[in-house]
């Protein structure tokens, strides 16, 4: 499918986390030749891995979602537009379950999930892994069994489960020994994940936990059931110990984010897509608005690499989509696309004095690019800067990713939405 | 910033200030995840950094098992050079522990192929013997498992003194037609056939191949931590071929590893921090990276005769650290019927030396584990791959034969040399 031609690729990609892996699953789907290169990989590794699209939507969330565009019209939702949205998260749902790593919904069509963290805190994404969905504690009455490992450091569910009591959920804690190793103090999520894929590993870790099962209604375990056969793995547990089995999100790294990353990569790879992770676009070759290539910052030399559509999606402050320093500016490095920050000199303006305020710090809210409807990044008098270049996920200005609830859904919804403009699929509803 | 101050924080052991502790690299280090020898490269690198003096021993030896396949440093987001870090607190290890007689010897590569040549027929049969293995593996560690390579009992650069005494080439008229190549040492030893087909194609491009004297390029010395004499193979080498960088000849390599060295590793891992490293580096191309470059410019004939197959591709560690991409998969795909395709692998396993070493070869099979899946749920009998302990270790892990992308190019522009047979075309599905 992928062709070299003269001119390179029809869409290079920047960026590997949600918005830049799904923007280029959808622009191979429509039959382009793909490129992607990112630097690192993106924040989904160092995420749950769920979607959140509207966390604060007490029920129906697309109707939330859409009342509140209407009231934002420069909100990144309002920009792609609420049709999109529906489409992205089909979409997405289509596409994990294709590559081995489905993600579902609330049992109540169109309502948030309610899904507990390793503290006990409750959380409500809208789509998650299904490993996560099937601990969904809408409606449940009966008695959760916690499991973590003895010794490990990262999930204490003992703490977890007094703090579901507070909020009426019945919930118990046990510890077993870790697959493979008594002492588990330094395993790291993905390193557990593997040794859950091994049978013979996790049969001891099931048949530790056959005692304690007792009246529980469901049991959860920490994020770590299986990295490759993590399907296998977990209907394993679901199915010799008579409960459904779910996971409930570790700290980083975050093995639902490792597999959703290396699943796309390998489907990717399989459509002849290139995915080039590793070094940084250190520059855009521009010709009379047009980016025709970006320069990549490789060993020796800078390799250049050509195409005639480009996605933007290198990531805000945290991910180096936008730089800073301590004077205060703020910069977008590829192209030098115009930033918009929280205003004021130096950075008076950009922390409040309440560390934890609600809805969180002006830097985080107000600094990124603004675009238009075509995402397309705009200048200070609202004229589009380049007329292939397609800016998406936590790049955009207008929301606060660490607040809202809604970063992974402005991703999806911004990559799908950039690749139906740059490949002129705004018609096509369905390709 | 002042010029110094941003030059100091470029420094490798300075970009483990970047380092936000997110265990990214963690998560796709392909060895931390698989014994619970290694806790992972945040831990023994930009962790085991931040308190102290760059160049410093590292108080934690688990860093031997570090393969130094660079993926780490790969999907870093946040631009720590994580091999490079652990690679020198390696080597501050073997300065102050010495080097083991067995990393010493696979440190040697060079001169054990040039030795081992006029001896070929009877090493090729005493090392296959299991006798002779089982004795390498007990007394020296090298494990009975690991692929070994066959002397071909000839030199490339001989076969290459007697070509050019045998068909004196007229100069070119300017520098623009002249290409270095360099053959690294399995090249010239074991498998020259790569060094001829890789000259026969430049030659076809109406290039003057120049193949001036050269050493091992130092990867493996530096990888078992003998910084002293990867050094002094990189000053011989940067000696050898600064002259044709300063007048922009290019120098082309068919061992992506070796070329990886030139252009990133005698700066950043050994620390030749001077403009005749840099030039070298900036003037030096993987070989189907040059090819790559030359479609670009309008420049590679692309009359390919058609190959009818569908084949995978690895791409070795090594070569996804130059920040090329996929060159060989761009050129590949430009021969009409082919449809190559990468196999979804972070690294084979065996990282240049480690996985010969007899307690790291089973970390080294498992790692290489995917690709063997992935090769046999495709039937797969050739597989395309750029480095040749790479295409060893393949071999080794699955039934396939492994193949240089050059061979596919020579055999599209139906060119061959002496001694060999175009795999691909011998083996039809
Ligand atoms: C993952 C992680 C989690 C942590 N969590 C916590 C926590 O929860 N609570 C807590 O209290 N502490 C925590 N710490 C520890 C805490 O971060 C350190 O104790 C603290 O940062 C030390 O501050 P410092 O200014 O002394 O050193 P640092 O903040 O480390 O700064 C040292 C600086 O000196 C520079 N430097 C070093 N050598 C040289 C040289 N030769 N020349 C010039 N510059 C040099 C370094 O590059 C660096 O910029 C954590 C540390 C890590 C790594
Ligand atoms: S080295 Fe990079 S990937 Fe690893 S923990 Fe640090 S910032 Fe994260
Ligand atoms: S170089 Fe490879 S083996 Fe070593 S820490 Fe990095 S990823 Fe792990």
């Amino acid at each position: 499918m992928t062709k070299t031609t003269q001119t390179g690729s029809d869409v290079i990609v920047i960026g590997a986390g949600l918005a830049g892996l799904t923007a280029a699953v959808h622009a191979v789907q429509t039959g382009a030749t793909v490129r992607l290169i990112a630097q690192g990989w993106g924040q989904q590794i160092v995420t749950p891995g769920w979607i959140s699209v509207c966390d604060r939507a007490k029920d129906d969330v697309i109707a939330e979602l859409r009342g509140y565009a209407a009231l934002h019209p420069a909100h990144p939702y309002a920009l792609a537009g609420d049709e999109g949205m529906i489409d992205c998260l089909e979409r997405f749902r289509a596409i994990t379950k294709a590559i081995g790593v489905p993600y579902g919904a609330c049992v109540k069509a169109g309502h948030n999930l309610r899904l507990t963290t390793l503290l006990g805190a409750i959380q409500t994404p809208l789509l998650a892994p299904a490993s996560m969905v099937s601990g969904d504690l809408t409606g449940v009455t009966g008695e959760i069994l916690l499991v973590s490992f003895t010794g490990w450091r990262d999930f204490y569910p003992a703490l977890a489960a007094s703090n579901l009591a507070k909020q009426g959920i019945t919930a118990r804690a046990v510890l077993v020994d870790a697959p493979g190793a008594p002492q588990a103090w330094d395993l790291w999520p993905v390193e557990l994940a593997r040794r859950f894929d091994d049978p013979a590993l996790r049969q001891r870790v099931i048949d530790q936990l056959r005692p304690h099962v007792q009246n529980a209604a469901k049991i959860g375990f920490p994020a770590v059931v299986g990295l490759e056969q993590h399907v296998e793995a977990l209907a394993d547990c679901t199915q010799q110990l008579e409960r459904p089995c779910f996971e409930i999100a570790t700290l980083p790294p975050s093995v639902p984010g490792t597999r959703l990353s290396n699943r796309l990569r390998r489907w990717l790879l399989r459509q002849r897509a290139r995915v080039q992770i590793g070094h940084p676009v250190v520059h855009g070759i521009v010709e009379n608005r047009r980016c025709v290539g970006v320069d990549v910052g490789a060993l020796g030399h800078t390799n250049p690499f050509y195409a005639d559509q480009f996605i933007l999606a290198t990531g805000g402050l945290y991910n180096g989509g936008i730089q800073s320093d301590e004077s205060g500016r703020l910069w977008e490095p590829i192209f030098d696309l115009p930033v918009k920050g929280p205003g004021g000199t130096g950075r008076e303006k950009w922390y409040h004095a309440n560390l934890l305020v609600h809805r969180g710090h002006a830097v985080h809210r107000h600094t990124g690019l603004r675009v238009n409807t075509r995402m397309q990044p705009l200048d200070a008098d609202g004229a589009p800067v380049l007329d292939n270049v397609y800016a998406a996920g936590h790049l955009l200005t207008g929301f606060n990713p660490l607040t809202d609830g809604c970063a992974e859904g402005i991703a999806l919804a911004t990559a799908l939405k950039a690749v139906q403009v740059a490949l002129a699929l705004e018609a096509q509803k369905s390709y | 910033m002042t010029d110094n101050a941003q030059h100091l924080i470029d420094l490798t052991a300075f970009t483990a200030d970047h380092c936000l502790k997110c265990n990214i690299c963690t998560a796709a280090c392909p060895v931390a995840s698989i014994t619970p020898l290694f806790p992972g490269p945040k831990t023994v690198g930009p962790q085991a950094q931040r308190m102290r003096l760059p160049g410093a021993p590292s108080p934690d030896h688990s860093i031997d098992y570090c393969s130094g396949c660079g993926i780490c440093t790969l999907v870093c987001p946040h631009g720590v050079r994580v091999m490079e870090i652990n690679t020198q607190a390696k080597a501050q290890m073997t300065a102050t522990h010495g080097i083991s007689l067995r990393n010493w010897f696979l440190s040697r590569n060079e001169r054990w192929g040039r030795l081992g040549t006029p001896f070929a027929p009877l090493i090729n049969f005493g090392l296959r013997l299991w006798l002779a293995r089982w004795f390498a593996e007990k007394a020296v560690k090298i494990s009975a498992r690991a692929p070994l390579p066959r002397w071909a009992g000839y030199t490339f650069r001989g076969w290459w003194k007697k070509q050019v005494r045998q068909h004196p080439r007229p100069a070119p008229a300017s520098d623009a037609q002249r290409v270095v190549y360099f053959h690294g040492c399995s090249t010239n030893t074991y498998e020259p056939h790569i060094g001829k087909l890789a000259v026969a194609v430049l030659e076809h491009l109406g290039l003057y191949v120049e193949i001036p004297p050269q050493t091992c390029c130092g990867l493996p010395a530096q990888s078992n931590g003998d910084f002293k004499a990867a050094r002094r193979y990189a000053r011989k080498n940067i000696a050898f071929l600064v002259d044709y960088a300063r007048r922009g000849i290019p120098i082309v390599g068919t061992s992506a590893s070796c070329m990886t060295a030139i252009k990133g590793d005698y700066q950043h891992v050994l620390g030749l921090d001077d403009p005749d490293a840099q030039l070298v580096a900036e003037h030096t191309y993987d070989f189907m990276e040059f090819l790559a470059k030359l479609h670009r410019e309008g420049k590679l004939p692309t009359d390919f005769h058609p190959i009818e197959r569908e084949l995978p591709y690895h791409a070795p560690c090594q070569l996804k650290a130059h920040g090329m991409g996929r060159p060989a998969l761009d050129v590949l795909d430009l021969i009409p019927g082919l449809r190559c395709w990468e196999i979804d692998a972070d690294c084979c396993g065996i990282a240049g030396t480690y996985g010969f070493k007899a307690e790291k070869r089973a970390i080294a099979e498992t790692v290489g584990k995917p690709i063997a899946e992935q090769v046999e749920a495709a039937s797969a009998e050739v597989v395309v791959c750029d480095t040749e302990t790479c295409r060893w270790q393949i071999t080794s892990l699955t039934n396939a034969t492994t193949i240089h992308p050059v061979e596919l190019v020579a055999q599209a522009y139906g060119l061959t040399v002496d001694r060999y047979t175009p795999p691909v075309t011998a083996r039809q599905m």
